[in-house]
């Protein structure tokens, strides 16, 4: 599975994801787009995303950032209402290949789920972003077990090819 | 670390290679300006090609298409299969796909691809292609080149090269898509006649093309390339269009919303 995003957007996503916040130590967003499918290889294209709104983050220092079930309805409401790929998005802070922490394994997909029933013919997924690479696991439509993401390349001036697939 | 191969052009950066290698490209139409286009990317290191054309070469091509030979002529080859063996005798590893055929049969091979390179004739054409581009995001460069005959004076040899990059300036931006074009080129269609070509000013504006394209890889210019460029064939100038400056390239392109989400990817159908 590949992502594919434009410069702006992708930019703009890095830079929010770096906003700071009144209390929480990350940002989250969700990104929105639609799958394409080639003969060799399936793709997502995100073309556009959300911030979660400061009020909708929970105040708990065992994670970096905890949203309530309000941001996880407005992002089903906006995913329903476009039909979309949905992708909760969140960045660790460093250069280099990104991974998920044990806890965003545990308490990520869980926030994805109902997203299979809102809009089952397009995929969902995680990803997270370092300051120069993104990594993601991402669950085909109706699929229950991910698939982990191998690239993401980003279109513009220079065009970015980022991912496992060129380690 | 380059190879022998590429020691020539390292100053293309030490990913280049690896970049070459990596990206995808799409070179539809295989005549005057794609077979160009296929045997630089080959000598520059491309390997990864997918290739269309609905023609077989005759003997009116041969007077520019790069590669083909008066044997392909007598076995009626057709130009995909010529510009595969172009790029195979360069980069015997590529991995070459040819799609005999207009390439709107082949959308769902080509909708992975990273670049295209549009060597089309037509404005119809170019429009189905960018829209087709801009839904995959993709970036597209469109090359072509046409012969006006003026009564009284030379004929004038004319040409562009375009980069419709997504989220930048698209062919309607640029004025070179409009309703007028789209008209009068439906008004003609089946009248047409063949149209004249010869191979230097398609040599001029393929090497515009890959010169962007390795530009937009590479990033090794430092700035964005340009998104227009007219030959003017007579006096062998390429340049900017000086009407260029009269449309507001700068904001954000109406016809094809970076951020709408719906006019990206595979089209669905919704029940609402």
């Amino acid at each position: 599975m590949h992502v594919r995003l434009a410069m702006d957007v992708y930019t703009a996503l890095q830079k929010e994801l770096r906003r700071p916040h009144p209390f929480a130590a990350e940002r989250v967003a969700f990104a929105y787009g639609r799958q394409a499918m080639s003969s060799k290889k399936s793709f997502v294209i995100i073309a556009d995303f959300d911030s979660v709104e400061d009020d909708d983050y929970e105040d708990d220092t065992s994670v970096g950032a905890r949203i309530g079930a309000v941001a996880i309805n407005k992002a089903l409401r906006r995913a329903a209402a476009l039909g979309a790929a949905a992708f909760h998005v969140h960045a660790h802070l460093h250069s280099g290949r990104p991974w998920f922490s044990k806890t965003d394994l545990r308490e990520l997909p869980p926030v994805m789920e109902p997203f299979m029933h809102v809009v089952p013919t397009q995929p969902r997924g995680i990803l997270v972003m370092s300051d120069d690479d993104c990594a993601g696991l991402v669950w085909r439509p109706r699929e229950v077990r991910p698939v982990t993401l191998l690239e993401t390349v980003v279109v513009g001036a220079p065009m970015q090819f980022l991912g496992i697939a060129h380690e | 670390m380059s190879s022998q191969r590429a020691s020539r052009q390292s100053f293309l950066g030490d990913r280049a290679e690896w970049t070459f290698a990596r990206a995808h490209v799409a070179i539809l139409g295989l005549g005057g300006g794609g077979s160009h286009v296929g045997q630089q990317l080959s000598h520059i290191g491309f390997s990864q090609f997918s290739l269309s054309d609905p023609d077989v070469i005759d003997e009116s091509n041969l007077n520019r298409l790069i590669g083909g030979t008066l044997g392909d002529v007598e076995r009626r080859v057709p130009k995909v299969e010529i510009a595969a063996r172009l790029i195979r005798g360069l980069q015997p590893e590529a991995d070459v796909e040819t799609m005999f055929g207009h390439w709107e049969k082949h959308a769902d091979a080509l909708c992975g691809v990273d670049l295209i390179f549009g060597c089309l004739d037509g404005y119809a054409a170019r429009r189905d292609l960018e829209e087709f581009a801009r839904r995959h995001l993709i970036p597209l460069i469109d090359i072509g080149m046409d012969v006006h005959r003026v009564a009284g004076s030379a004929p004038q040899i004319s040409g562009q090269v375009i980069l419709s990059m997504p989220g930048g300036p698209c062919m309607w931006c640029m004025n070179y898509l409009n309703a007028v074009v789209l008209t009068r080129e439906a008004e003609k269609y089946g009248d047409a006649g063949p149209r004249p070509q010869v191979v230097w000013p398609n040599g001029i504006l393929a090497s515009a093309a890959v010169g962007m394209a390795v530009d937009l890889l590479t990033g090794w210019t430092g700035r964005p390339p340009p998104v227009y460029l007219e030959l003017d064939g007579n006096s062998l100038t390429l340049g900017p269009p000086a009407r260029l400056e009269l449309y507001n390239l700068g904001a954000p392109c109406l016809h094809y919303p970076i951020r709408d989400v719906e006019r990206h990817g595979d089209p669905v159908f919704r029940r609402r």
